[in-house]
């Protein structure tokens, strides 16, 4: 990862952070945001034109705060096992819960991801869809199955993602 | 490129996304089972009244926000 999209993606997070840590100080405000963390292991493709590789296994951990019903804020890291890379990406989802199921929703994104090899750059703006499932909620109330696709803006590389998370949360500050 | 063209794009992007659990479902795995559930949840359009009343919630929802006025829901998605 070059010093620059270091650079954007700390100034990204540190916007983020400092938006969410100054609205508790408000005396007005009701009730806060809920902040929710996750990890766990994913597949992980690559497509695209210029795709340095097809696949690999990443861990992956992620926190999120959802502020409205259909509005998360987001920022996820993964660790490629198998070519040793960083990569990560924050923003923004849309989301959409399934009114015969609340266990399954559905999202489209817009964030910035970069990733430590050249495989993964530039860093850019990207959109892109995923799920996240509890397939059994009474048994494993903190198993999720999750998944992503995102699309670069600038080179068109899909970096698909999925697979097992535990998540833990709400938390409340 | 306007907003329809990004949207196109990302959702353009869930074909990928359903190609991954596609080849999960056809797979000779305990996970294949799994992976057809999945599928069958995917490939559950959104009507275009869901679609509508998404898109006008939202700007009160981006203001709401905005003014420090949360009303939080647990998304599985989040985790994704």
């Amino acid at each position: 990862m070059t010093a620059r999209s270091v650079s954007r993606l700390a100034l990204a997070v540190v916007l983020l952070l400092g938006m969410l840590l100054a609205w508790p100080a408000t005396p007005a405000r009701a009730a806060g945001p809920d902040f929710y963390g996750a990890a766990g292991v994913n597949g992980a493709w690559l497509t695209g034109t210029d795709a340095a590789w097809p696949a690999d296994f990443e861990a992956h951990g992620i926190i999120w705060t959802s502020l409205t019903p259909h509005i998360d804020l987001y920022g996820s890291l993964q660790y490629g096992f198998s070519n040793s890379y960083l990569r990560g990406i924050g923003g923004a989802k849309v989301t959409a819960t399934d009114v015969n199921d609340p266990n399954f929703s559905l999202y489209l994104l817009a964030g910035y991801r970069g990733g430590s090899v050249d495989a993964l750059q530039p860093s850019e703006w990207a959109t892109g869809a995923g799920f996240g499932w509890r397939p059994s909620p009474e048994n494993w109330p903190r198993f999720l199955i999750a998944g992503e696709a995102s699309l670069g803006m600038e080179s068109n590389l899909v970096i698909v993602h999925a697979g097992p998370r535990v998540y833990f949360g709400p938390l409340k500050f | 490129m306007t907003i329809l063209d990004i949207l196109s794009r990302a959702v353009g992007s869930v074909s990928d996304l359903r190609r991954v659990v596609q080849a999960v479902a056809d797979s000779d795995t305990d996970l294949a089972p799994v992976a057809a559930e999945l599928l069958t949840k995917l490939d559950v359009a959104l009507s275009a009244e869901d679609l509508a009343g998404l898109a006008a919630a939202l700007p009160g929802e981006i203001i709401n926000a905005v003014q420090g006025k949360f009303d939080p829901r647990f998304h599985p998605g989040g985790a994704g």
